[in-house]
């Protein structure tokens, strides 16, 4: 019922193409998000599938109905969807009761059941005591939640999110991702959720769409699946701090400048091809014997983890160690001292991919 | 939306286009063409003869010593005044700034109409006093001069710069100065190298408003030039077009010093838009800061001494004569409570057939004009700001030109367009200042609704759109709610000035068409000194009142909100 497919869309503004041949299908009661740097469509894809905008080729599906497409255009009211917008776009004239209650005005719901309906999306969103307030009494985070209620209130089949938690600070975007995700388990509406912010997408997602800036969708998959196994170098690097090294093999053992690893890089490794391998700022250690040598370039202590940059084999890597275990161990390294670097876990990627930057 | 070819969206361009088109562009047209084309073909030679001739001639230059007298004047006193109250430790600078104010909401030619009784060289009370005093033998003021229409068109027009300019010295960033006094600047030095510079785009965009209104217009000219022969060209174009019953010639001459007035107003307006784009606003921020204070030790209390005579002068003065002048039997009696009355008062408002009339024409007039001009404004605005649809420029272009006609050109494009010309013959009826009201202050209302329009965040229309609102749902619960306070301050900021309008009405009046305006005017005119200041005194006390109501629901509205 709350299935959303989109096949083959495409969308251009004049002579910009922001999506070419863009298929996808969020499953019913499914929290889908299509993760992907500003400007790649994302929100474009999201407006198409409100029916906000048309797609110039393509079909978009809700459940069963063919909503857009083959010259059928059902506007946005007759979809049946709730939308929270990245400025929440709650009505600065009405109360938070009128904005929530607004939905309801459009349905054949007889008065009582309505207030019981909003009193009850309200209490669940923790704003059961601010119905009378109008939004400029209400802080950013207040605000969003009158939005998400409203999104809410008549129990639509889907829910698309467009970067509602980008306004607000750390800890409240903390909480409302836990909040987001047990209304959905509450109301079991399909969500697509779309968003820039990795940490969001892996802490909210049953599933993960990954969108490349040229507007194409690169990876799908779960949280899991798209953090641990990339598909390309892309990817990788957009699902968190990456750093790379120049990959050599021998046979079956790799060498980083030189010197032998310890460990099988895992990923493709096609014959006579120049690798890279890519880690996590967690996925390496500086030991004080053995490893590949690098010279450190600078130490920050950021609290529980010390960040280092360092040289290896040409290249500036980043790598994070616990500051307990970095202190028992060799102790802060001085900026310039030789180091050697043992890697944990690398994935090959082919070194054309990379840019000039790391 | 975007499937159909042609929808709603466009429905609302067309009509937008249309109303414009037959509103203000035609109009416009006629005017150019009457002046530039004869018999079909055109003849520009005719346009330079009717320069050379010497009343014309007389009347350009003239509107250049005044425009350039009184915008200078404006200039210096505006700027002055500006850093007085919002720069220095003037004692009561609140109040001040806000008594500053109070001449922009007093209709110029009422005051002109009370200086003429002050100070008109052989009647004017002032001058009688004064030759009195020290057995004079001659005036000592005369303000039936050209320095007299600049002193006077000053004393209303300055605010336009002391707006600009303390608004912008409010909002400069006190560390650009601050920056330059480390650097070891004197006090002197920063107001000339630094402050004064930030502030050229203001005070050009002030100084550049004064010039176009007073070029264009039409009151202080006609009360204190016409009796002594000075004309400018708003006053010659009335005088053409009344001196010669309405014959064709005129109405030529009349089109062609409309079309000097028509491209010295874009000219204005393209060069204040130069200065407004330059980018040097940038210092400028829009948070309000606590700027730097100069001490003004003991000139404290004779600047303050001296903002409080100009004010006593300029505004207290007038509007006192207006309205003891108001009073009298007859004019010339001395001001003494035998010879006052409230008579003239009563007679005016509900006896007299003529002013009863005048007063009643304004109201529904301004009322209905403000109302119809609103609601226009809020739909082109609609258009021009929500919609995205081809042809637009052409819209965008049609609505700048209300900005850039004087209300003398409108009087005049209305007249060739609605004088049977076209099969609707308006001609004396009130239909054509109706028509030439919403020509007139279609400006008003396209800014004050776009500016509302642009606030409203395509956003919450398409919330609406997603709780199953249907397009024209979410433009009444949403759109039309949030943009209510702008269209209230549209119809206000039209009603006002409608109510006391002259320059265009003057042109357009018929027996029975007279407006408020009109009738202080003609009352003028015919001598009858007394009735004019009574009726002035009368649309004083509306335009006093009309000013609180708007604060009061202005007010309103804030708290609402």
């Amino acid at each position: 019922m709350g299935r959303v497919s989109v096949e083959g869309v495409a969308k251009a503004y004049g002579p910009k193409q922001v999506l070419r041949d863009l298929s996808l299908a969020v499953e019913d009661g499914e929290c889908f998000t299509l993760l992907g740097p500003s400007g790649c469509g994302k929100t474009v894809l999201l407006r198409l599938v409100a029916g906000f905008e048309t797609p110039d080729a393509g079909e978009i599906r809700i459940g069963d109905r063919l909503v857009s497409g083959r010259g059928t255009h059902v506007p946005p009211e007759a979809r049946n969807l709730g939308v929270v917008f990245q400025d929440y776009a709650v009505w600065p004239h009405l109360t938070v009761r009128a904005n929530t209650a607004y939905p309801l005005k459009f349905r054949a719901d007889a008065a009582p059941q309505r207030a019981t309906a909003v009193q009850g999306v309200l209490d669940q969103v923790g704003l059961g005591a601010l119905g009378e307030r109008y939004p400029s009494q209400l802080s950013g985070g207040q605000q969003q939640r009158v939005a998400l209620a409203r999104a809410l209130v008549a129990h639509p089949d889907v829910l698309l999110l467009d970067e509602p938690l980008s306004n607000l600070d750390a800890n409240l975007r903390e909480e409302m991702r836990f909040e987001i995700k047990d209304l959905q388990r509450h109301h079991g509406a399909t969500i697509l959720y779309v968003t820039h912010d990795q940490e969001v997408a892996l802490a909210l997602s049953d599933r993960i769409g990954i969108l490349g800036p040229s507007g194409c969708l690169r990876q799908v998959g779960t949280p899991r699946e798209v953090y641990d196994q990339p598909v390309d170098l892309e990817v990788f690097r957009f699902m968190g701090v990456s750093s790379f090294v120049d990959l050599a093999f021998d046979g079956e053992r790799a060498q980083v400048a030189g010197t032998q690893l310890g460990i099988r890089p895992e990923g493709p490794r096609p014959a006579g091809s120049s690798l890279l391998g890519g880690f996590r700022p967690l996925e390496a250690e500086l030991v004080s014997e053995g490893g590949v040598p690098g010279i450190v370039r600078r130490v920050a202590l950021l609290g529980a983890v010390v960040d280092f940059r360092v040289e290896v084999g040409g290249r500036e890597v980043r790598i994070q160690q616990e500051t307990s275990e970095v202190m028992r161990g060799l102790g802060l390294p001085v900026e310039g001292q030789p180091c050697g670097v043992r890697f944990h876990h690398l994935r090959t990627f082919p070194a054309t991919a990379l840019g000039g930057e790391a | 939306m975007g499937q159909r070819r042609f929808g709603t969206a466009e429905i609302l361009l067309l009509l937008s286009i249309l109303i414009l088109v037959v509103v203000v562009a035609i109009p416009i047209l006629l005017i150019f063409w009457n002046a530039f084309v004869v018999e079909g073909k055109p003849d520009f030679l005719r346009a330079l003869a009717l320069l050379k001739e010497p009343d014309t001639f007389e009347a350009l230059k003239n509107s250049l010593v005044i425009a350039g007298g009184t915008t200078v004047l404006s200039t210096i006193i505006g700027v002055f005044f500006a850093w007085l109250v919002s720069r220095t430790d003037l004692p009561y600078k609140a109040t001040m700034k806000v008594l500053f104010l109070v001449p922009f909401m007093l209709p110029s030619f009422i005051g002109a109409l009370a200086w003429k009784i002050l100070l008109s060289p052989r009647g004017g009370h002032i001058n009688r006093l004064l030759m009195d005093l020290f057995h004079l033998e001659d005036p000592v003021f005369n303000i039936m001069s050209l320095g007299g229409i600049i002193a006077v068109e000053t004393m209303y027009l300055f605010p336009f710069v002391f707006i600009q300019v303390s608004g912008a010295l409010e909002r400069m960033d006190p560390t650009l100065e601050e920056a330059a006094r480390i650097s070891g600047a004197g006090l002197f030095t920063i107001t000339r190298r630094i402050t004064l510079p930030l502030m050229m785009p203001s005070i050009l965009a002030g100084a550049l408003l004064v010039a176009l209104y007073s070029l264009a217009h039409f009151g202080v000219p006609a009360i204190l030039g016409t009796e002594r022969n000075i004309f400018i060209i708003p006053t010659k174009i009335y005088e053409k077009i009344y001196a010669s019953g309405g014959n064709f010639e005129a109405i030529r001459t009349g089109t062609m010093l409309s079309s000097i007035l028509v491209l010295a107003a874009a000219a204005i307006l393209y060069i204040q838009s130069l200065v407004l784009s330059s980018g040097r606003f940038q210092v400028i921020s829009g948070k309000s800061m606590r700027p730097m204070v100069l001490k003004l030790r003991g000139l404290k209390w004779p600047l303050l001494i001296l903002s409080v005579l100009y004010i006593a002068i300029t505004v207290v003065l007038p509007t006192a004569t207006i309205f003891l002048v108001g009073t009298l039997k007859t004019y010339g009696l001395a001001f003494r409570l035998e010879n006052m009355t409230l008579d003239n008062f009563t007679y005016i408002l509900f006896k007299w057939e003529l002013t009863r009339d005048a007063i009643w024409n304004s109201f529904y007039l301004s009322l209905s004009a403000a109302a119809v001009t609103m609601l226009i404004g809020t739909l082109i605005s609609y258009v021009l700001v929500k919609t995205k649809i081809r042809g637009k420029f052409l819209l965008e272009f049609l609505g700048v030109l209300p900005f850039s006609v004087p209300g003398t050109v409108i009087a005049l494009g209305v007249i060739l367009m609605w004088s049977g010309r076209f099969g609707i013959n308006l001609y004396n009826t009130a239909w054509i200042i109706f028509v030439a009201y919403i020509a007139r202050y279609m400006a008003f209302a396209l800014k004050s609704t776009s500016a509302a329009l642009e606030q409203v965040h395509d956003s919450l229309e398409e919330a609406a759109r997603a709780c199953g609102a249907t397009k024209w749902q979410a433009m009444r619960d949403v759109v039309l709610p949030l943009i209510k306070p702008g269209m209230v301050a549209a119809f206000f900021l039209i009603f006002l000035p409608a109510l006391r309008e002259l320059t265009t009405s003057v042109l357009l009046y018929g027996p029975h068409t007279r407006t408020i305006g009109v009738a202080i005017y003609t009352l003028n005119e015919d001598g009858e000194t007394v009735y004019a200041a009574a009726l002035a005194a009368i649309a004083l006390v509306i335009i006093m009142a009309g000013q609180l109501l708007i604060k009061r629901v202005t007010r309103a509205k804030i708290e609402s909100a």
